[in-house]
């Protein structure tokens, strides 16, 4: 289960928009923490229920355009269905004989006053100066938000 | 004057050149002062997106920016690329995700005496009646799919025909409000779906309803021939394709992603993720494009429409006495098939145009009958507490940039620091001060886009003043502004 850690991200320099340099002990942690990380762009605070789930599966080729897929995911599910997620109760990457999938659960709520808990939006997660990589401490990204 | 030890040339005051080296297949040129060239080398990265985007298969004559550059992804913002469509590619990052963000401006018969003692309510009315920020949804309900295919195919033509706006509006906009070759099969369901519950949306970040007065006429002629006059309310609209066009664009850097390494296309930057023109995914992306654009200019069109309400019913002024008038509507992020004289030949090509203005001189087919003389108006907002510019197109900029100019200040400073230097300050108090009456969906948005964070357009228009690209009309002084 992941919940928000703000000790695992922090905001960079970028004229235009917004960018994250994001860390995690695993791939799973990565991808949870830039979920988080985009959330504290776009939310003013973060829902205080946790009752809805929505699950997905996605898969690509290459991992970093993965992140983007599963961040534009989210996003996707915020601006159109309105469902706002706090917590990531299941993630799962494994890399199969194509590339790699992703399996996940997303606790959070639908609500009617959705306004009130959105500050900024994020109109798509750029390739630009898209970076992941691994070292000995673990993994890291950098990502671009449009704003 | 070096960028990475790379050697700029210096044209004329205002205008700068990287001669081509590498894999670099023309110049690059930006238009700016001396000055800015120092602040633009010194801040971000746009010079080496100048350069990368002289690297596309079939650009012609320049890579071109513009003196409002800023990092964008792949072009830079306020870059202009042509390419030769037989022979060239077409590239997304040379739209942006917003396809057709754009502004229009409309006039009123109104003075400022008149409005400014109901300005307060008007802001909170405008602000009331036209849907903004994060999860907006539009002031009309839900469009089915037939609806939606139909306002991808028609743009502005399909707002007036829903009753927003005047027949007459279409002719004061760019492409007539509809870009032809629109066709929603090449537009994904999401990207329907995201789009088809936001027509009539302002949305978020920059995008703006203000509330101006005309503060100075440069060219009193052309400022009459436009409908302008000093002391006059006009009012900016600033907004794109919403979540329709950002799905378009995110669709196609994918497709064209693959397209690039699938034609053997090298690219210095995958965000310039390219296609042949000519090729089945460059056509569809135009396609999509064209959709994209088109629900833009209805975009435009429904909030127009919704303003104009807004000023009748809260000055109690008939349609008469208000003399709403479009005055005209422009892209800044768009790629279209023009013709441009190339080599004393005329020549089609793709012109990507992003962060950039069509500025078409005097005679050009393109224009409506009442512009013929005047050459086609360029809007080029500022920040919401100094002013805008109304200009013109020129026959130089037909000349030396394919008809492109300016499109805005540019930012200074990233959002966060923004964020930073508000802090603890009382900025709708500070926006009052300059007289400036805001509202916002919340305190976040405005400390992003308080004046600080941009350059000065004054200094933007000029560059284009003094190179003869654009040429000034009129000065617009910001009164009011609604903010997502």
């Amino acid at each position: 289960m992941y919940h928000l850690d703000r000790n695992k991200f922090h905001e960079i320099e970028h004229t235009a928009d917004t960018g994250m340099q994001v860390t995690g002990l695993t791939v799973e942690e990565l991808f949870a923490n830039a979920a988080f990380s985009m959330l504290s762009v776009i939310y003013t605070r973060l829902p205080e229920q946790a009752q809805m789930e929505k699950s997905f599966e996605l898969d690509d080729s290459d991992l970093s355009d993965l992140l983007v897929r599963w961040l534009s995911e989210i996003n996707y599910l915020l601006t159109v269905h309105h469902f706002l997620p706090s917590i990531i109760p299941d993630l799962n990457i494994h890399q199969g004989k194509n590339g790699y999938i992703l399996k996940a659960t997303l606790n959070g709520m639908n609500s009617k006053k959705y306004e009130e808990y959105f500050r900024t939006e994020v109109k798509a997660v750029t390739y630009h100066q898209l970076a992941l990589s691994q070292n000995e401490y673990g993994y890291h990204c950098r990502i671009i938000f449009d704003i | 004057m070096h960028y990475k030890n790379i050697p700029i040339e210096k044209i004329h005051e205002n205008l700068f050149e990287i001669p081509p080296f590498g894999k670099m297949r023309v110049p690059g040129r930006i238009y700016a002062s001396e000055k800015m060239m120092e602040t633009i080398i010194a801040e971000d990265e746009s010079i080496q997106q100048v350069i990368n985007v002289a690297h596309l298969p079939g650009i012609q004559k320049y890579s071109l920016g513009m003196p409002d550059i800023h990092w964008g992804y792949g072009f830079p913002i306020g870059g202009v690329a042509a390419t030769d469509y037989e022979e060239g590619v077409i590239s997304p990052g040379g739209v942006g995700y917003d396809i057709n963000c754009g502004v229009r401006l409309a006039r009123t018969s109104l003075k400022r005496e008149e409005v400014k003692p109901h300005l307060q309510e008007l802001i909170t009315n405008l602000f009331r009646n036209i849907p903004t920020g994060v999860g907006s949804e539009g002031a009309i309900r839900r469009l089915n799919q037939k609806e939606m295919n139909d306002l991808l195919r028609n743009g502005s033509h399909w707002a007036v025909e829903q009753g927003f706006g005047e027949q007459e509006d279409l002719i004061y906009t760019e492409e007539n409000g509809r870009l032809e070759g629109a066709d929603p099969k090449c537009v994904s369901s999401r990207a329907i779906e995201r789009g088809s519950t936001q027509t009539g949306t302002l949305g978020s970040g920059n995008h703006f309803v203000e509330v101006d007065v005309v503060d100075h006429i440069y060219m009193p002629d052309h400022a009459e021939t436009l409908g302008l006059f000093l002391n006059q309310i006009v009012i900016q609209i600033h907004t794109g394709s919403r979540g329709c066009g950002y799905q378009i664009c995110d669709d196609f850097l994918k497709i064209l992603g693959k397209a690039s390494q699938r034609y053997g296309i090298a690219l210095p930057d995958r965000q310039l993720a390219c296609a042949p023109v000519r090729s089945q995914e460059g056509q569809d992306y135009l396609s999509a494009m064209a959709a994209a654009a088109n629900f833009a200019w209805a975009n435009r069109q429904v909030i127009m429409s919704l303003a104009r309400d807004t000023f009748m019913h809260t000055l109690s002024v008939s349609p008469r006495d208000l003399g709403f008038k479009l005055i005209y509507d422009v892209c800044h992020n768009i790629a279209k098939i023009e013709t441009h004289i190339i080599n004393g030949k005329e020549k089609k090509v793709c012109l990507h145009r992003k962060g950039a203005t069509r500025a078409f001189p005097p005679g050009s087919p393109e224009l409506p009958p009442a512009y013929q003389q005047t050459g086609q108006p360029v809007l080029v907002p500022g920040d919401m507490g100094r002013y805008s510019f109304v200009c013109l197109g020129t026959q130089v900029a037909m000349e030396e940039t394919f008809g492109s100019t300016c499109h805005g200040a540019g930012r200074m400073q990233s959002r966060k620091k923004a964020m930073d230097t508000g802090r603890g300050r009382d900025l709708f108090a500070e926006m009052a001060r300059m007289g400036v009456t805001v509202q916002a969906k919340g305190r976040g948005t405005i400390a992003e886009e308080m004046p600080y964070a941009y350059k000065d357009v004054a200094t933007v228009v000029d560059v284009m003043e003094h190179s003869g690209i654009s040429r000034k009309v009129a000065r617009l002084k910001p009164l009011g502004v609604i903010k997502g």
